[in-house]
C-alpha cells in the first residue's frame, strides 16, 4: 500500500494549497439554521423563518474562543438539507434577508473572521427540500452553481467548501466497494449535480478553496471526485485511513477532514451529538476527550473539526466557549 | 440505504429517437477535408490550405449514389483531428472559408441530402492538431470546442448524430492492465469517467449538446481497442471497423441504470491501407483503388442487421469533390441486387 510513503514523499504529492490547509489542523464548525428556532436537527423546506428574530449574532464570541484554542479555521452552514440560506442570495425566498433579523450572517462573520484571523470555510447541502424543481436536474444543478458562485465571489477568501447531501441523486452502487462507489457515483451522481462543471468553476473562482463531498458514514473518508479533500463524521473506528486515491490516471494524496459533535447528546440519527442547539441541551465532552481527538486526528494526519450549536439568540453555548477557552489551561 | 435492485434487463428498450436511428440501418460515413489534398490519413494541423484546391464539392453525388445503394444517412467529417473545418467557423481561420473555394460544404451537403430524402449527422474531433498543444489549458480548449459545436448545432437544422472523435489524446491511463492486455469494457469506462470526461469537460459538452438537439444522437469513437464501448454519458455507440463483430451488448448502466445504447459500426470501403492503418484508407489516396467486393458488403450488412447494429460505410472523396469511380460503382451495382 502506498499508505506507508514517508513524509518526504507525501509532501511532493500535495499541492501547496492542500499543504496550508493541513497546516491548519484544527476547526471548529457552527451550525445555524431555521432548524435552531425549531429544537430539529432535519426539516424539509417547510418552517416558517419568522420565528429569525434574534438583535445580534455575537459573532466574536463564536471566534475568539475557537482561536484561543488554537483553532485555525471555522465552517458555517450556510445552506442544510431544509434549503435554508444563512447568506443573502438571489437563487432562494427561504434565505435570511426574508426573516426579522433580515441581515447577512455569512458576511458578519465573514468580516469578523478577516478581522480575527480566522480562516473561513462553508458548509453547503447540495440537497435542497424547499426548492420545487429538484426533480429537474438541470434547473437545480444551475440553482447550485449561482449559489456557489455568489458564496465565492462575495466574501472574501473561502478556506473550504464542504459539500454535503449528495445522496439525493445516486441511487447505484451502495452496496460496492469504495472504489466501486467512486465508480458508480461517477456515472451517476457527477453527472447529475455537474459535479465536475461545479469544481471547475469553483476553482477558477478560488484556485484554493478546498472542495469536499461528505461520502456518508457508508462510505467514511470516500473521494467523491473531483475533490481536493476527504471528509469523515465519527471516524473512530477507521483503523487505517487510505489517503491515495486514484484521480486522473494518478495515484494521489487526498487529505481527510474529521468533524466531531461537541454535543454528547444522542439525536437518534446516525452520529451521537447534535449539530444544531437544543434548549435542554448542555452536553460536552471532557478535555481528555478533545486531547483524545485530536491524537486520533495526528494519527490519520487529518484535521479536526468540533462542531458548536448556534443559539436562536446568536451565541456559542457557554459550556462550548468555556470548554474551548480552558482547552490548554 | 442499500436501495440498488436488480433489473431485468431485457425491459431496456431503445428510445423512439434511437429506435428511429436504428430503423435507418445503412448508412454513409465521409471523410473530406485538408487531408484529401495530401496524400495523408492525419496532419498536424499546419498543411498548407492553398493545395485545397477544389472547384466543385458534388454532394449530390454523393447523396444520389447513398440514396440509390439502399443508405439512408449520411456522416460527414465537420472536422478531423488536422483542425480543418469543412465549414467557415468563427473560431479558427483554418477552414474551408480560407480556401479558394470557400463556400460551406456542411450546408452544400445538407442541401443535397434534403433532395434525395437522407438524414445527416457529424464527425468532429476533439483532438485539434491545429489549436493544440501541451501548455493550452483544459478550459480555454474546452471552450473552443463548445463554440464550435454550437455552431455545427445550430446552423444546419436537425441532425442526426453527432460523433466525437479523438477523446485519446487527454485519456492516459486504464489502457492497459498490467499483464499488457486491454482492460475489460468496464475498467475502461471507469478510466474514462476518471480521467477524460473531467479533462474534456465531457458531461458538460454532452448536456449542452442535447440543450441544443435533444433529438442529436451524441457518439464518441472509442478506438479499435474499444469497439462499441461507450464513453459515458453517449446515446449510442460507436465501433470503428467493426464489421466482424459477433457480439453487440445493448445494455450498459449509466445513472444507476440500465439503459440502451444502439451501435454504428463504421468502416471503410477501401481495402489498402497504409501504415499503422492497413487495412483501408479513409480519406481518398490517388494510388488507392482498392474497393471491397460486392459479397463483402453484403456479408458487413448481413452481420449489422444479425447483431441490430448499424452500419456506415465509409468513402472518402477524390480533390475533385466527386466520390471515387470505384466506390461509386460498388455502391450501385449493390444496390441493384
Amino acid at each position: 500500500m502506498k499508505n506507508t510513503k514517508t513524509m518526504d514523499t507525501l509532501q511532493t504529492d500535495l499541492t501547496p494549497a492542500q499543504k496550508r490547509w493541513m497546516e491548519y489542523r484544527f476547526g471548529i464548525r457552527y451550525t445555524f439554521g431555521i432548524n435552531t428556532f425549531y429544537n430539529t436537527e432535519t426539516s424539509e423546506g417547510t418552517l416558517d423563518p419568522s420565528v429569525i428574530t434574534m438583535k445580534e449574532v455575537n459573532v466574536d464570541q463564536w471566534i475568539l474562543p475557537a482561536l484561543n484554542a488554537g483553532m485555525r479555521y471555522c465552517v458555517f452552514t450556510v445552506k442544510n438539507h431544509d434549503g435554508f440560506c444563512n447568506w443573502d442570495t438571489q437563487h432562494s425566498f427561504y434565505n435570511i434577508m426574508n426573516t426579522p433579523f433580515g441581515r447577512d450572517i455569512l458576511s458578519v462573520l465573514a468580516e469578523a473572521c478577516a478581522a480575527n484571523g480566522m480562516k473561513l470555510g462553508l458548509y453547503y447541502s447540495l440537497m435542497d427540500h424547499y426548492t420545487s424543481f429538484k426533480n429537474d436536474d438541470d434547473r437545480f444543478a444551475d440553482m447550485i452553481l449561482h449559489q456557489v458562485e455568489e458564496l465565492l465571489n462575495n466574501y472574501g477568501e473561502i478556506t473550504q467548501i464542504w459539500f454535503d447531501g449528495f445522496w439525493d441523486k445516486q441511487t447505484g452502487g451502495w452496496t460496492r466497494s469504495p472504489v466501486d462507489f467512486v465508480h458508480a457515483w461517477r456515472s451517476e451522481g457527477a453527472f447529475r449535480y455537474k459535479m465536475d462543471y461545479l469544481y471547475r468553476s469553483i476553482k477558477a473562482w478560488q484556485p484554493d478553496c478546498m472542495v469536499m463531498n461528505h461520502s456518508t458514514a457508508d462510505f467514511v473518508g470516500i473521494p467523491l471526485h473531483p475533490v481536493d479533500a476527504r471528509c469523515g463524521i465519527d471516524v473512530s473506528y477507521v483503523v487505517v485511513d487510505k489517503k491515495y486515491w486514484n484521480w486522473m490516471g494518478r495515484e494521489s494524496y487526498f487529505p481527510i477532514e474529521i468533524t466531531i459533535n461537541l454535543s454528547g447528546k444522542d439525536s437518534g440519527k446516525f452520529n451521537p451529538g447534535y449539530w444544531y442547539w437544543h434548549e435542554d441541551d448542555e452536553s460536552i465532552p471532557d478535555k481528555e476527550r478533545i486531547y483524545t481527538w485530536l491524537e486520533l486526528a495526528e494519527r490519520h494526519e487529518a484535521n479536526l473539526v468540533l462542531n458548536c450549536p448556534i443559539s436562536p439568540q446568536g451565541d456559542l453555548r457557554l459550556v462550548d466557549q468555556q470548554l474551548l477557552e480552558s482547552l490548554w489551561h | 440505504m442499500n436501495y440498488e435492485t436488480e433489473q431485468d434487463n431485457t425491459q431496456v428498450k431503445p428510445d423512439e429517437v434511437q429506435k428511429a436511428f436504428l430503423d435507418l440501418k445503412f448508412g454513409m460515413f465521409i471523410h473530406y477535408g485538408i487531408n484529401t489534398f495530401h496524400n495523408t490519413e492525419v496532419s498536424d494541423g499546419d498543411l498548407p490550405l492553398y493545395n485545397f484546391d477544389a472547384e466543385a464539392v458534388d454532394t449530390n453525388q454523393w447523396c444520389m449514389t447513398a440514396k440509390n445503394a439502399g443508405m439512408k444517412y449520411i456522416v460527414m467529417t465537420a472536422k478531423s483531428m488536422d483542425g480543418f473545418c469543412n465549414w467557415p467557423s468563427k473560431y479558427t481561420n483554418y477552414s474551408v472559408g480560407y480556401t479558394s473555394f470557400k463556400k460551406d460544404i456542411l450546408a452544400e451537403l445538407i442541401n443535397s441530402a434534403e433532395k434525395y430524402g437522407l438524414k445527416v449527422g457529424f464527425s468532429y474531433s476533439l483532438w485539434d492538431n491545429r489549436i493544440f498543444n501541451d501548455t493550452l489549458e483544459d478550459e480555454v480548449y474546452n471552450t473552443f470546442i463548445l463554440n464550435q459545436v454550437k455552431e455545427l448545432l445550430t446552423s444546419y437544422g436537425p441532425l442526426l448524430e453527432l460523433w466525437f472523435d479523438g477523446f485519446w489524446r487527454r485519456q492516459d491511463f486504464g489502457w492497459k492492465a498490467p499483464n499488457g492486455y486491454a482492460v475489460p469494457a468496464d475498467h475502461f469506462i471507469h478510466a474514462w469517467r476518471m480521467e477524460g470526461a473531467f479533462r474534456w469537460k465531457w458531461d458538460y459538452l454532452y448536456a449542452f449538446c442535447k440543450s441544443l438537439q435533444p433529438d442529436c444522437l451524441v457518439f464518441n469513437n472509442p478506438t479499435r481497442l474499444f469497439r462499441g464501448v461507450p464513453l459515458l454519458p453517449v446515446d449510442g455507440r460507436a465501433a470503428e471497423k467493426g464489421e466482424d463483430l459477433s457480439e453487440n451488448k445493448n445494455i450498459w448502466k449509466w445513472l444507476g441504470k440500465d439503459v440502451f445504447l444502439p451501435l454504428q459500426i463504421e468502416t471503410t470501403l477501401s481495402q489498402k491501407g497504409r501504415d499503422a492503418y492497413g487495412d483501408g484508407n479513409w480519406y481518398w489516396h490517388s494510388s488507392d483503388n482498392s474497393v471491397a467486393k460486392k459479397w463483402k458488403i453484403r456479408s458487413w450488412r448481413k452481420n449489422a442487421e444479425k447483431i441490430g447494429a448499424n452500419l456506415a460505410l465509409n468513402v472518402g472523396p477524390m480533390s475533385n469533390g466527386k466520390l471515387r469511380p470505384e466506390d461509386e460503382k460498388v455502391l450501385l451495382r449493390f444496390q441493384s441486387e
